[in-house]
């Protein structure tokens, strides 16, 4: 039985409900929300901030820049407190696009990767929190480099080489927040 | 659906005896005494009105907000993030974006990306025998383009189509052959079920086979003439993983054809396996196999695993032998990658059973079934330079491997002598100029045979 409020609101709103189906269908593991709560708990709000990556920039530090590349950024406040950024960013794994956000504290240090949607069987494993731990602490390119702080997982080679290079960006983009943020 | 249509009437008609009655406390009070239910029913919907409009007010307020924070970089809602497929807005899906807010957000353009996507691979590689300079070649060893098709969040295909040896027709030497082709369905975040025509999970060259992943120009032996990569089996199979870095694997398949054995013909001291597989083609499946492979890396960095199948490989074939005879192959792996060292080794046995009527029939005969073989290798490689993206990582690798180490059924006298086994000394370098193009070059010793000692060179790649 469908009651008027539940009509009512389909002929104001429309599409949510659509939405929340086409989430339910996903196989996600966590919700952006969840994933933020995860990797910045004292954060009280997250603020959706502009984040216009500067490719030419990140190529000449040696990064590559996939294209259409597009993260997007959360600012994470207790009060008027800065706690840090979730960034979310999706990267190729074998042939399908991993979704998954990182966390950085005010300094710009890794505070945790969480993987949101994974498409593949192959390579699964970069969802193991032994894997991910590695990347926490970590603040800038040069101390998420793959294969030397990052390790490998046998099997998933290609996941985690791409994720750690999504995060080695993150990591650099943060870095200008952070500069940006302290010249204020 | 009726329920539905009919509140969307009474809504529309009632909305306008609203507008008609003016809304107000007054007008109703004033109403004829024939309307109490339907001014009650109006007191209440004008309450729910209220609040949707509040609903909606919200939503539009905290879109305008994002729709601020997002200048210059990119409006707030889902559709704006095309991720890397590059797609254009979904038509079906602006309203529910634009509505949506946080939700629509978590859920960032999924359908809006292109569900099709293409990889590949090749290997080239020049082979010269250290003393026999005339037996040089070189070949397009395997050039294969590879589709994958997302049919939705949970649901995939993915097929590889290769071509070894470059030229197929009925002149030349080479082979086309679908090497993947599978359905894969997620049935929870943790387990995921395929079937088709997919990779056994045995060892670690067989799943993770393109140049770029593994050292020498030519794949290692032991995966190739005990473990016969590349290989494949119809069927089913199920693969979980475990918060704890637990990877699992379990099916059933399609198994060897034994009838396809030629005991006069030297491809099963080859590799036995290789010269009776099926690889979806008309196989015969009287016989089912069945695998299992469990594999740890909870250690970033480190992995041990080990997988077994075993399945009849006489497919019951009543003018055959040995209808009953069985397959069972073992396999144990480990490998350490601690910064710039890559240390990994493996060892894989196989055995026969139920053969010896067929070998019986093959007394005299060159090659017979062997009842066991099997092989190891351990090696070790390390980066010793990189600059961006290119690196040089030299390794060496040890290999001792005998592809019929045991005979059962052959009379006394008629069984062939046991070769010692194939010991193999492999140096060489990676040398990449991207994660995803490699240049090799190696040196093959055998120990047992110093007339099979090798150059090679190769090129390899995948996207």
């Amino acid at each position: 039985m469908i009651t008027r409020r539940q009509t009512l609101q389909k002929i104001a709103l429309g599409a949510p409900p659509l939405v929340w189906t086409a989430q339910a269908f996903a196989a996600s593991f966590l919700s952006l929300e969840q994933a933020q709560r995860a990797l910045l708990p004292q954060a009280s709000e997250f603020v959706e901030q502009p984040l216009v990556p500067d490719v030419a920039a990140l190529k000449s530090a040696g990064l590559g820049v996939p294209s259409g590349y597009a993260p997007k950024a959360w600012l994470a406040r207790t009060g008027e407190a800065v706690q840090g950024w979730v960034l979310l960013d999706r990267v190729v794994g074998k042939y399908e696009l991993i979704d998954y956000a990182a966390g950085f504290n005010a300094q710009g240090q890794v505070s945790g990767v969480e993987v949101l949607v994974y498409r593949e069987s192959h390579g699964a494993e970069i969802r193991t929190p032994a894997w991910r731990r590695q990347f926490e602490g970590r603040k800038g390119p040069s101390q998420i480099r793959f294969g030397d702080d990052i390790r490998n997982i046998s099997g998933a080679t290609l996941s985690c080489q791409h994720v750690t290079e999504g995060v080695q960006r993150l990591s650099a983009l943060v870095q200008g927040l952070v500069k940006a943020r302290e010249g204020r | 659906m009726n329920n539905h249509r009919f509140a969307v009437f009474r809504f529309s008609a009632l909305a306008l005896a609203t507008l008609v009655l003016t809304g107000t406390a007054q007008a109703q009070s004033a109403a004829p005494a024939a309307l109490p239910d339907v001014l009650a029913e109006l007191r209440q919907l004008r309450e729910e009105l209220k609040q949707v409009r509040a609903e909606l007010d919200s939503v539009k307020q905290q879109q305008a907000q994002q729709g601020q924070a997002g200048q210059g970089a990119a409006p707030a809602a889902a559709g704006a993030w095309a991720g890397y497929g590059g797609a254009a807005a979904n038509p079906g899906a602006p309203t529910a974006a634009s509505a949506a807010s946080v939700a629509a957000v978590a859920e960032p353009a999924r359908a809006v990306d292109n569900p099709l996507s293409f990889f590949g691979y090749a290997e080239m590689n020049y082979s010269r025998p250290r003393n026999n300079a005339s037996g040089a070649t070189a070949t397009l060893r395997r050039g294969v383009l590879g589709f994958a098709y997302r049919f939705n969040e949970r649901t995939r295909m993915a097929a590889e189509l290769e071509v070894e040896n470059a030229v197929v027709s009925a002149s030349d030497k080479g082979e086309v052959e679908f090497e993947q082709m599978y359905i894969e369905h997620d049935l929870s975040d943790s387990l995921s079920a395929k079937a088709g025509l997919f990779l056994m999970p045995v060892g670690y060259l067989n799943e993770s086979h393109e140049p770029t992943r593994y050292f020498g120009v030519n794949r290692n032996l032991v995966e190739t003439a005990i473990i016969p990569s590349t290989w494949r089996e119809m069927g089913l199979g199920l693969r979980g993983t475990t918060a704890g870095g637990l990877r699992w694997d379990a099916g059933m398949v399609t198994s060897f054809d034994l009838t396809k054995w030629d005991a006069t013909s030297s491809e099963g001291r080859d590799s036995p396996l290789g010269a009776i597989h099926q690889e979806g083609q008309l196989a015969k499946a009287r016989n089912a196999a069945f695998y299992g492979a469990l594999n740890y890396n909870g250690i970033p960095g480190f992995n041990v695993g080990g997988s077994v199948f075993n399945g009849g490989v006489g497919q019951k074939q009543t003018s055959f032998a040995a209808p009953n005879a069985s397959l069972t192959l073992a396999e144990l792996h480990t490998r350490w990658q601690p910064g710039r060292w890559d240390l990994s080794a493996l060892a894989a046995q196989g055995r026969f059973s139920d053969i010896s009527a067929l070998n019986a029939t093959f007394a005299g005969q060159a090659t017979p079934v062997p009842s066991r073989f099997g092989g190891w290798y351990a090696q070790a490689a390390y980066r010793v330079w990189s600059q961006g993206e290119y690196a040089a990582v030299p390794f060496v690798r040890y290999e001792r491997l005998n592809t019929a180490s045991a005979y059962t059924g052959l009379p006394v006298g008629l069984s062939p002598s046991i070769l010692p086994d194939v010991r193999v000394m492999t140096v060489g370098t990676s040398f990449y100029l991207n994660p995803q193009v490699v240049l090799k070059a190696d040196f093959q010793r055998y120990v047992s045979d110093k007339s099979l000692d090798m150059f090679n060179l190769g090129v390899g790649f995948h996207f």
